[in-house]
């Protein structure tokens, strides 16, 4: 008992990268039932490790444990000394990723073992199973590699890592359809990559001492810190479904809907968002002129969202559009901190837990009603909730989640943001009042929706006794209780993350 | 310096191979296959011995300094006899495969692989040599190797790609010898009573040289090897020949034919890239011109193999450009991407080889769909090729990518960083493209839900499987190849620097 008190969070880095990573190898050469139980034990012991090293972290939020894993080549010759260092490190701002990434990761992992399944009214599926969660598992573990990056370098190689794994997952069913969209996918996040990549470049030639630091942007000379996180926040643009980048996330709608919910939820967009977070968090003396972009895009792209919706009858789609918007608060969130407001800051990034689990929801409830109707049309059905309760109750949690009703996460997320916005004043008084206005559309639409879907007569037969798919309740109620109380715990996180000014 | 005879062993065990391949092989197959299996690694194994002395610092020279194996010829040699040695491996059952359905016979076996141990002699030669007239000499060796496999099938659209092939380069790399000659009439006079083109030397003569005569011979070195690497616009023989070649052979002309080329170029425009400033602009034109041609036509193939070959086109331009830049950093990437380039496509040429090899002989995407499902590993293989020439981390294709585009950036040649990404980016789309419409999807065609259908052997997908896990290996720990890159660098840039010394 006393040794594994003394176990630090430092110790647990390493297998909590590796355990993934490991899963993901085993599956590879398994099927069916016995994939299911190998990811889920290895989804575990990710969950377990992952929840060891931020519980150890509570004694001290304030620091960061680095494991250094070894430099990399050093390819300029010997005018200077090797620059890049592989290190595996867990902040505040890592651990509030790296619980998003593992609780939603294991979630999924349960859910798809019951959705993946011939039972599955939309999809039924009968093999490729190990395949499947070969690929959820890499991505589980990059974005784990993402979340405890330790420089900017690292995070770019796990980003890429998180790239192919959606490209993979999005084409997953083999159709058309999706095919085109994985492509899509594949093609648009890495232009973004490649941005990130001339901006790691620009680092390196400019910095003669850890380039790839977090804080490097900080020691820039001004005008090329505004270039670099421009170039930073394109390949953030890409990955994080912002406009002018945004229609690859409808197309991945394509997807099994486990694996929407995490690309969504948890992982690919999130990572995006995380990388601006990042950079706002670390470096200081950014210039008004990028919050302004960073704040102006965000906007857009949520109005340009809002007026999609209502054109939408996918319920599927209709997230993803969503998602998008919210993808934006989070960035509205940064880019008021990047003008100096902490609160709004610490509200964006509440909004990375509070929407993973409100998105999360939503979509494991939508990935239920097409597992027993086999339509995601709003058209085709009606009285969803008689026959499926807890559905519905998943459903309209998660929607009053992610639009904001108290007490739920996302109203406190929204709250803080709007708050950091009427405190700043001016231009982003206006930012504010705006956001307000899209939640209230949003929270209208999703009513509609909700009593479109949930209320009324049912439009098919109650799914027979036996067909209680408890993986997928499980997995819709747990997510349903963290939306009500993950403010508790990730809030005394995010109040450590240090805002650089 | 130390003597040795490990280089003259290099050249002289394929050759004792290829001799007893011709002479003895038409009787059993223990002295064909098997020769060329013995000879292939016991050559191998004599580029890991150099390689190690190599490391240690040494250079190994013998006959006078007519041979000498520095880091740069190291890096080369165990790199051919790597990918060589594994190409054979493929032959094996894939010859034996098409002599089985009587596409060729015995004896025009022992000619494919008497030609394959010629062959790996004359690029021993080339990465060996010290002299600049005997590496253009061994070079139209390699040419004239090769060029009877590109035909083996002897079937009408083979012979024309041999012979266009043998015309093409032939009269190209007659360039290099303009240039030689150029060098050596200028030369001469500051090596009295030596050889005069000795590469080791070249670096002292060179400042000496009036500037307009050792700009006339880079222009000529330029057309001549580059003709040989098949930049654009003198890459016309290179589709043809890589498409009508067996599947082995492909792997070989695009892993490493067209590589001493780049070697060859990589020797001596990097002598003058330093002193002209014009030469790196040429130079880095040339090959951006060379990526862009080659990913454009590129996406305009159906046919599997001239796409690979375009690519190559494409590749070898940022090998080039990065040699061109005549820094640390853009030498190093260009080394670095000559070897991965030589890994990831000879991988996919002979995953290609493999599809052909399960379906009948279909090359077109419009002919295939779905075929992953039959053929896990082969699929496997083929997007591990294709993500790796992408430039995705984590395997090795991005860290040369990554190389070359900061090199590019720290002399401050924005236009060629640009385009470099571009075609990266474009390099994925197209190689992930081909790899979904081939390998996923629903089968729909007769022929692919033929049950007959099933992946290669294991004769086969071992070595695609090598060839894979060494793009990986490299991806994942690229410190691993750093100590030979870096000392073939070092080998470059040390002529560099001895002329610099007025």
């Amino acid at each position: 008992m006393i040794a594994i008190a003394e176990i630090s969070a430092r110790d647990l880095l390493v297998p909590l990268v590796a355990a993934p990573l490991i899963g993901a190898l085993l599956c590879v050469f398994l099927k069916r039932r016995a994939s299911d139980y190998v990811a889920a034990i290895f989804a575990t012991i990710t969950l377990v490790l992952a929840a060891g090293a931020i519980g150890n972290l509570f004694s001290d939020l304030d620091a960061t444990h680095r494991v250094p894993l070894g430099w990399l080549v050093n390819i300029a010759g010997e005018s200077r000394p090797a620059p890049l260092v592989f290190e595996l490190s867990i902040d505040a701002l890592g651990a509030l990723m790296l619980f998003v990434v593992t609780v939603i990761g294991f979630l999924v992992v349960i859910y798809s073992s019951e959705y993946l399944s011939p039972r599955n009214v939309e999809h039924p599926v009968a093999n490729g199973k190990g395949r499947y969660y070969a690929w959820l598992l890499l991505f589980v573990g990059a974005m784990v590699g993402i979340a405890l990056a330790g420089n900017f370098f690292q995070l770019f190689i796990f980003w890429e890592i998180t790239t192919l794994c959606s490209w993979a997952l999005i084409s997953y069913y083999q159709d058309e359809a999706s095919l085109r969209a994985g492509f899509k996918a594949l093609i648009m996040t890495a232009i973004g990559g490649l941005f990130f990549v001339l901006a790691l470049v620009l680092m390196y030639l400019n910095l003669d001492t850890d380039p790839f630091a977090f804080d490097a942007l900080g020691r820039l000379a001004p005008g090329l810190r505004s270039l670099v996180f421009v170039f930073l926040l394109v390949a953030a643009w890409a990955k994080a479904a912002q406009f002018p980048f945004f229609t690859w996330l409808p197309d991945a709608m394509a997807a099994p809907t486990p694996i929407s919910c995490y690309l969504h939820a948890a992982a690919m967009v999130k990572a995006g968002v995380y990388l601006i977070a990042r950079v706002v968090s670390a470096s200081y003396g950014l210039s008004y002129g990028v919050g302004l972009l960073t704040g102006i895009m965000a906007l857009a792209t949520i109005f340009i969202v809002v007026f999609l919706f209502l054109f939408q009858d996918d319920l599927k789609k209709i997230l993803a559009l969503s998602t998008i918007s919210h993808l934006g608060y989070i960035l509205i969130g940064c880019a008021l901190g990047a003008w100096g407001s902490a609160t709004a800051f610490q509200g964006g990034l509440l909004h990375i837990a509070a929407h993973g689990c409100g998105k999360g929801l939503l979509f494991l409830s939508v990935g239920m009603i097409t597992y027993f109707t086999g339509t995601r049309r709003i058209s085709e059905l009606s009285g969803v909730g008689r026959r499926l309760p807890i559905v519905a109750v998943g459903f309209f949690v998660g929607a009053f989640t992610v639009t904001g009703v108290p007490p739920l996460a996302g109203f406190w997320s929204k709250f803080l943001i709007l708050t950091g916005g009427l405190e700043l004043g001016g231009f982003a008084a206006v930012i504010a009042i705006l956001l307000l206005i899209e939640s209230m559309i949003a929270f209208g639409f999703f009513l509609w929706v909700g009593q479109r879907v949930f209320f009324g007569s049912p439009s098919f037969d109650a799914p027979p006794a036996k067909a209680v798919a408890w993986p997928m309740t499980t997995a819709v109620i747990i997510l349903a209780v963290l939306c009500l109380v993950v403010t508790l715990f990730a809030l005394p996180v995010i109040q450590h993350i240090p805002l650089g000014m | 310096m130390v003597q040795s005879s490990l280089p003259v062993m290099l050249i002289g065990v394929p050759l004792a191979a290829a001799g007893v391949v011709f002479t003895l092989g038409r009787w059993t197959r223990l002295c064909r296959e098997g020769a060329a299996v013995g000879g292939a690694l016991l050559t191998l194994y004599l580029a890991v011995l150099a390689v190690g002395q190599v490391l240690s610092g040494a250079s190994l020279n013998c006959c006078q300094m007519a041979l000498n194996l520095d880091g740069l010829s190291a890096l080369l040699v165990v790199l051919v006899t790597l990918v060589t040695a594994i190409v054979i491996f493929y032959s094996l059952h894939y010859m034996y495969h098409q002599l089985r359905k009587g596409l060729t016979t015995e004896a025009r076996l022992v000619t494919y692989y008497g030609l394959l141990m010629v062959f790996l002699a004359a690029m021993m030669w080339v990465c060996t040599t010290n002299s600049l007239i005997w590496m253009y000499v061994a070079l139209e060796a390699t040419t004239l190797a090769t060029a009877l496999l590109v035909c083996f099938f002897w079937t009408r659209a083979s012979l024309e790609a041999a012979y266009k092939y043998d015309m093409l380069v032939v009269a190209g790399v007659c360039f290099a010898l303009f240039g030689t000659v150029l060098l050596y009439s200028a030369a001469a006079q500051y090596a009295p009573g030596r050889p005069a083109l000795l590469l080791t030397e070249l670096g002292q003569i060179i400042p000496k040289i009036p500037p307009s005569v050792s700009l006339l011979a880079v222009a000529f070195f330029v057309v001549g090897f580059g003709t040989k690497a098949g930049l654009v616009p003198f890459h016309a023989w290179l589709p043809d020949a890589h498409a009508e070649a067996p599947a082995p052979i492909s792997a070989l002309l695009s892993g490493l034919v067209i590589k001493v080329g780049a070697y060859a170029l990589a020797r001596t425009i990097t002598i003058f890239a330093p002193h002209y400033n014009a030469v790196i602009v040429f130079v880095a034109i040339m090959a951006s011109a060379s990526m862009l041609i080659g990913i454009f036509m590129a996406w305009a193939q159906d046919d599997l193999k001239r796409l690979l070959a375009f690519h190559s086109v494409s590749q070898i331009g940022y090998v080039i450009e990065g040699l061109g830049f005549g820094t640390y950093l853009g030498i190093y990437g260009g080394l670095f991407h000559l070897v991965n380039h030589t890994l990831f496509k000879s991988l996919l040429f002979l995953s290609v080889g493999a599809v052909m090899y399960a379906t009948g002989g279909l090359r077109r995407i419009s002919q295939l769909k779905g075929l992953g499902k039959r053929m896990p590993i082969t699929a496997a293989c083929f997007f591990i090729g294709a993500i790796a020439m992408g430039g995705l981390p984590p395997l090795n294709g991005f860290w040369s990518k990554l190389t070359l585009f900061m090199a590019g950036s720290e002399l401050h040649l924005w236009w060629a960083v640009v385009i470099a990404v571009l075609v990266s980016i474009l390099t994925l789309g197209c190689m992930v493209h081909a790899g979904y419409k081939i390998f996923w999807g629903h089968p729909t065609t007769a022929l692919v839900t033929n049950p007959g259908l099933k992946e290669v052997p294991v004769a086969i997908w071992l070595s695609m499987a090598v060839l894979a896990i060494l793009c990986i290996v490299i991806g994942v720990y690229p410190q691993i190849i750093h100590p030979l890159l870096h000392r073939g660098t070092e080998c470059i840039l040390a002529v560099y620097r001895a002329g610099a010394i007025p």
